[in-house]
This record gives C-alpha cells, sequence and structure tokens, in this order.
C-alpha cells in the first residue's frame, strides 16, 4: 500500500502498468468500447489493384469540396463500390458522393461553369514492382468554384 | 501566467484531434444511427450550428486543460465530447465502411488515463501538483501502449510485408492525392522509388514496434521527437496527417522534464 506524502514522487512503474493495461485491454476489448482499439494504421498487404475516387476539373486532379452547384452527373456517379478494385481510401468515395448530392446546380443553370469528371483512378504495379496509374472516367458535368 | 510548453503541445494536439472529427458537417444528420445514436435524436449535433457548440466548449475545456484550470473537469469534459463526436462520425456511414477514426485513440485513452490516474491521487489526499504529474505519468503509459499496437497491428496483420517497397509505393501513390496537389509530383516520385519506400517503411516499423520504450523516462524525449519526425514525414509523402497524435506525444515526451516532481519512485 502506497503511503501518502505531499512530495511523493511519481513512480516509474506507473507507466509501464497503464501501457501494459492498454494492451491487455485492446486485446480483450479493442473496437468494443471508444479509445480502445486493438488494429491501429495497418495498412492490409495487397495483391491487386487499388482504386481511389477521381475528380478532375479542366482535365487537372483537383478537390471536389472546392467546387458546388454540380450538374451533368448526380451522386450515383460517384461508384462506391468500384467492383473488381480494392481501395484503402473507402471513405473518400463517399464523402465524394454526399458532398455532390449536398450541391447540385440549381434547376434553372443550364450553362457555366468548369468542366469535371469523375470515375476511378486505378493503382496497379508494373513487371519492376513499380506503381502504374490508370484512369477510368465514369461521368462529365460542370460546377463552379466555391471561391468565384 | 507562465504557461509550460509541454501543456500547450499537449492541447494543440487534443485541439488537432477535434479538427479530425469536423468532417461530420459535411454529412446530413446521421444516417446509420446505432447505439446511443438510435436511442436520442442526436443529428442536430452534427449539424454546422450544433458542431460550432460543441466546439466553442471543447475549445474552453482545453484552455482549462492549458492553464491548469479545473483541469480535472476540463479532461473529463474533453473525453466525453470525443465520445460523442467519435460515435457520431461512425454513425454516419454503414457499419462495413469502417470508418473508425484512429486520430482520436491515443488522445482519448491519454485523458482517460489523466483522468482516472489524478482521480486516485487526489482521493489519496495528495495535492492538485502531484496529481497532475501522476496523471501525465499514466497518459505516457497509454502512449507507449497505443504506438506500439500500431506496430504490432502492422506486424500480425501483414508481418515484414509491409516494408517491403513495392507495398508502401502502393499505399503513398494511392493517398498522394490527398491534400495539396502541388505535392503531387514529389509524392509520386517518392513512390517510383522502391528503396526509398522500403527504408521508410522499415524506419516506422522499428519505431512503432519498440515504442513500449517511451514508458523509460530517459528514452521519452528521443521517442517523442522520432514520433514527431515520422508524423511529419507521413504528412509530408502520403498526405496523412495525425498532428492529433504527434502534439499529445510531444508533450507528454516533455512533461516530465527538468523542475518537475517526477521521480524514482
Amino acid at each position: 500500500m502506497l503511503a501518502p506524502g505531499p512530495d511523493r514522487p511519481v513512480p516509474k512503474w506507473l507507466a509501464a502498468g497503464l501501457c501494459g493495461l492498454y494492451w491487455v485491454m485492446a486485446v480483450l476489448l479493442g473496437g468494443q468500447v471508444p479509445f480502445v482499439e486493438r488494429t491501429m494504421f495497418a495498412f492490409p498487404v495487397l495483391s491487386s489493384p487499388l482504386a481511389a475516387p477521381l475528380f478532375r476539373v479542366d482535365g487537372e486532379l483537383a478537390d471536389v469540396t472546392a467546387y458546388t452547384d454540380f450538374r451533368g452527373i448526380g451522386p450515383r456517379a460517384i461508384d462506391v463500390d468500384h467492383i473488381g478494385y480494392r481501395s484503402t481510401v473507402e471513405h473518400h468515395f463517399h464523402e465524394m458522393r454526399a458532398w455532390i448530392a449536398a450541391h447540385p446546380s440549381p434547376p434553372e443553370t443550364v450553362s457555366g461553369g468548369h468542366p469535371f469528371e469523375v470515375g476511378l483512378l486505378i493503382f496497379d504495379w508494373d513487371l519492376d514492382g513499380r506503381v502504374t496509374t490508370t484512369v477510368r472516367v465514369d461521368g462529365t458535368g460542370w460546377a463552379h468554384r466555391r471561391d468565384e | 501566467m507562465r504557461l509550460p510548453v509541454h501543456r500547450v503541445l499537449i492541447a494543440a494536439g487534443l485541439l488537432a484531434t477535434w479538427g479530425s472529427l469536423g468532417r461530420v458537417v459535411r454529412i446530413d444528420g446521421v444516417p446509420h444511427p446505432r447505439g446511443l445514436s438510435a436511442w436520442l435524436p442526436l443529428d442536430a449535433l452534427v449539424s454546422t450550428p450544433g458542431f460550432a457548440a460543441m466546439t466553442l466548449l471543447f475549445v474552453a475545456a482545453t484552455v482549462g486543460f492549458a492553464f491548469k484550470r479545473r483541469e480535472g473537469t476540463a479532461a473529463a469534459v474533453m473525453v466525453a465530447l470525443y465520445a460523442v463526436g467519435g460515435h457520431l462520425q461512425a454513425a454516419q456511414w454503414p457499419l462495413d465502411a469502417e470508418q473508425a477514426n484512429r486520430a482520436l485513440v491515443l488522445p482519448g485513452a491519454a485523458l482517460v488515463a489523466y483522468v482516472a490516474v489524478r482521480a486516485w491521487v487526489l482521493r489519496q489526499g495528495w495535492d492538485r501538483e502531484q496529481a497532475d504529474a501522476w496523471g501525465l505519468e499514466g497518459a505516457c503509459g497509454v502512449a507507449a501502449a497505443c504506438y506500439t499496437l500500431a506496430g504490432a497491428s502492422k506486424l500480425f496483420g501483414s508481418g515484414t510485408e509491409w516494408a517491403d517497397g513495392s507495398q508502401l509505393a502502393m499505399h503513398v501513390a494511392v493517398h498522394a492525392h490527398g491534400g495539396l496537389s502541388s505535392l503531387l509530383p514529389i509524392r509520386l516520385a517518392i513512390a517510383d522509388s522502391l528503396a526509398l519506400c522500403q527504408a521508410f517503411g522499415t524506419l516506422t516499423l522499428t519505431l512503432e514496434a519498440t515504442f513500449f520504450l517511451f514508458v523509460v523516462r530517459a528514452l521519452r524525449r528521443p521517442y517523442a521527437l522520432a514520433a514527431a519526425g515520422m508524423h511529419l514525414g507521413i504528412a509530408l509523402v502520403m498526405g496523412l496527417h495525425h498532428y492529433d497524435w504527434m502534439f499529445v506525444v510531444l508533450g507528454l515526451g516533455f512533461a516530465a522534464g527538468p523542475g518537475s516532481r517526477s521521480g524514482d519512485g
């Protein structure tokens, strides 16, 4: 039993004890209680191509949230299922779909804006183990920059 | 009033962690409620005004923690806000979308350790300074566990494959397209160098797998600085920004410095 005292130093074992306790909790309860996880920041071992969402404006890769008033396509043009391809940035597909759904063009708008493309960026390896990138365009439309 | 550097760093990490929840306002409501959000109508909290109100409360708690004004209550408030925010963020996605916000893990768990250890020390009748020092020491233990688990996740999940150059090159290439597009050419050049990717993977794996040594006070600062270097490198190369973990572990690493009341016990 620890004796109370006005200047009791912090014991060395405290950090080690909490470290061990967290490990035990992570193994037993990982993912079931807040802030206790067993697996963190572990990318899967890859053996097949990966996909990421494509958003290009005027032919250049761009941040979808910098644009609004989307017309020409709806949110369903974002292929959140990307069948045949795994993805390690799954949430980017869902966020892009949600953003486009939430920022449609007003019905009276029929012209103007920047031409954009949506689809997939597909990453694969060449025979030397280097990464190659190909583009699959699933839809095109027009959108306005939010800062214009 | 003098504000110790380590408290500023920890407060910066806690704020960055809260910032990781900011994306909740991009989605209307809570489309996939479960648990708490299935029982209570919490959609208003992910609206812009609702999240702004939670942010104000969080900032007030962070200031209290930084200036050691009701720091125990402030830390408990932050834990509650992290828990609610993390739950709402997860409930915005289908269960199979695997949207757990790992940014919350270390700061949230470290705060829980701080609150619990601090409360125990106060119950012994010891003073607030001691309670704070003990609480921060407990948080260091949790930080050591979180980083080591991150390393173990990689080792147990994929063995040394994770440090294979072509594997990391793929992950770098995929993530390179997030964030600042001006860095895209640099990131793709790094992804094209398998030797560089292998070196980065090996260093990351080594640092994380040995991070349990963070419990040793003499090694705390070197490990905190190495972790900061790792996070900055990942931000530059992959556009994955974890200033949440970085600032918290930096602050903890420098918490038990000269003049603290930590001793040999």
